[in-house]
């Protein structure tokens, strides 16, 4: 028998040499760049239309060119500290940045939460967690499973309560992904059939009990992004295509595509007077629009593909694969902090006093840090213990 | 023609089919792998300025590849068809039992999971170093061996797993 690696090594070489030269490749990927920048200026063409001022201080910072890189950052590029420290909502997760720049390995059944480990019991092999959110009670976890997909409560033993599955059923699939309002009163998920794509979603909105409130049939494939008492954003994907985000206003039962050829729900707090939304592509290009009027485009920025929400919305915090941070208002987009560190950032977090917690796919771990600070912002790291599968619990 | 188009479709030319097979073994189906491709290379286009480097275009076309395809993988996991017999290259060598072992290997690879499977290819086919793998899939070096170990191991398990049965049921006959 030959051993492990050297077959594989042969199975690759044999693989490999059925792939002859291919004619074409590189007007076809020209065609496809071409799209992507038409659909980007279609989207800042409609943002100049419905807010012109707003979208020339979006044009003015959008350059990259005019961004201030400060390490570690001066006293006035110091945040303000907030005012209060209340408990903070919960809504949807930040795992939902960028999916694809996530580490989680089949065994990730491991919740970071600052300061303790939560380990799932009761799950079987090849489970991991895919979304989580901080819940009064615990955490709230999607989860795939070698047999199907979860939606479960976690409590701080890491005892597993399940609220919907599919194990089992090998005709349903339920979008690892979920939203939860910020009063943890509602939940939204979706399920679709495996056996039948034009059978489309099926969005359920169930209380945090379990109880079903309310549901919705979808032509198409959609995952909840953000839920609250009126609407329930979903973001939607085909592979390679780019299909619009689409919101579901839930007292009227219309729906309507926010057509800005982007794909993906990043963050979004509807719960906010003027609710907020991220949207990122496949790019990581960023837009921020207003949920209630979702078609109109208030800013625009590119290249950073983690992004949170502050608790009280005033702030979006960014970051890259660079180590680059930036803190905008999300009034005026102005950068109001920002700093560069060696980290390869995939997801943020705030917590209640102001610190962030981001997720460092270079160093393996997770980094808290305090943009507040007048020095050394980056100065505590909780990598030390972490292991390298791990998620990030929002907004504790 | 611009010379940035010209310096890209010299580019394409001279490294897509390498390119190519890299998706190809990523993916496990020439459909997905030209997909793949095509995207890359146009986010790759768009990016051409901001490429500092142009010694490292090939690495930043295959760090596209293996992001996007994670990202990718992540959406449709769930909605995979699953067939009796995966798609399988045409040759895989001229010894029978050399041939049976290699074909075992490339099913075996497809069912691992998307990160394992892309550590070994980047490993055993783009013979890179731990630290390049680490830099291509956006995670630590100690997180490309963990992938790396742990799907080696799965396919040994495996592999000996399907001899045994082979074993038993020759003995049979």
């Amino acid at each position: 028998v030959t051993p492990v690696d050297e077959l594989l090594e042969q199975t690759l070489a044999s693989a490999a040499a059925t792939i002859g030269p291919r004619s074409g490749l590189a007007d076809q990927a020209l065609d496809a760049a071409r799209r992507i920048r038409s659909r980007r200026r279609s989207a800042a063409v409609a943002g100049v239309a419905v807010c012109a001022v707003v979208a020339v201080v979006a044009v003015s910072l959008g350059g990259g060119a005019s961004r201030v890189k400060t390490q570690p950052p001066t006293a006035s590029s110091v945040l303000p500290r907030p005012s209060t420290t209340t408990p903070l909502p919960v809504v949807a997760s930040t795992m939902d940045v960028l999916a694809g720049l996530h580490v989680l390995s089949a065994s990730a059944t491991t919740i970071y939460d600052g300061s303790r480990t939560v380990r799932l019991h009761a799950l079987g092999p090849k489970s991991e967690i895919d979304t989580l959110a901080r819940i009064k009670s615990g955490y709230l976890v999607a989860l795939s499973t070698a047999d199907g997909s979860t939606l479960a409560r976690v409590d701080s033993t890491g005892k597993v309560r399940v609220i919907a599955n599919t194990r089992g059923d090998e005709r349903l699939g339920v979008f690892n992904r979920f939203a939860i309002s910020a009063d943890e009163t509602t939940i939204a998920y979706a399920r679709w059939s495996m056996t039948s794509h034009a059978a489309g979603t099926t969005v359920r909105v169930i209380d945090a009990s379990g109880r079903l409130l309310q549901t919705k049939r979808l032509a198409g494939l959609y995952w909840p992004s953000a839920v609250d008492a009126s609407q329930v954003w979903l973001s939607s994907g085909e592979g390679p295509a780019v299909v619009a985000p689409m919101v579901w206003d839930r007292r009227s039962g219309r729906t309507s595509l926010v057509e800005l050829g982007h794909e993906t729900v990043l963050d979004a707090r509807p719960d906010l007077a003027h609710g907020l939304a991220a949207l990122g592509d496949a790019q990581c290009a960023l837009m921020l629009v207003r949920v209630e009027a979702p078609n109109h485009v208030t800013a625009r920025r590119c290249d950073q593909p983690a992004y949170a929400f502050s608790p009280d919305g005033s702030l979006v915090m960014s970051g890259d694969a660079n180590g680059d941070f930036e803190v905008l208002s999300t009034q005026d987009l102005r950068v109001v902090w920002s700093a560069r560190e060696p980290m390869y950032v995939s997801a943020f977090s705030w917590t209640a006093d102001g610190h962030c917690v981001a997720v460092d796919l270079q160093g393996g771990g997770v980094v808290d840090f305090d943009p507040h600070a007048a020095r050394n912002p980056f100065a505590f790291r909780a990598t030390d213990n972490v292991p390298d599968s791990l998620t990030l619990a929002v907004r504790s | 023609v611009s010379g940035r188009e010209e310096a890209f479709t010299a580019f394409v030319a001279a490294r897509s089919t390498a390119l190519l097979r890299t998706a190809f073994l990523l993916t496990g189906d020439l459909a997905q792998a030209e997909d793949l491709l095509q995207t890359a290379l146009a986010k790759t286009y768009l990016a051409w300025d901001r490429i500092k480097d142009m010694g490292a275009v090939e690495a930043y076309v295959r760090r596209v590849m293996v992001t996007t395809h994670v990202s990718w993988w992540r959406r449709l996991r769930n909605r995979e068809v699953p067939v009796a017999e995966p798609p399988e290259p045409s040759t895989w060598g001229d010894e029978p039992e050399l041939a049976a072992e290699r074909e075992s290997a490339w099913r075996l690879l497809a069912e691992l999971p998307v990160r394992q499977r892309t550590a070994l290819v980047l490993r055993y086919w783009g013979e890179l170093s731990e630290a390049e793998i680490a830099r291509e899939m956006g995670c630590s070096p100690g997180t490309v061996k963990t992938h790396a170990a742990r799907g080696l191991a799965a396919l040994r398990a495996r592999l000996e797993a399907e001899a045994a049965l082979d074993a038993a049921e020759g003995g049979k006959r």
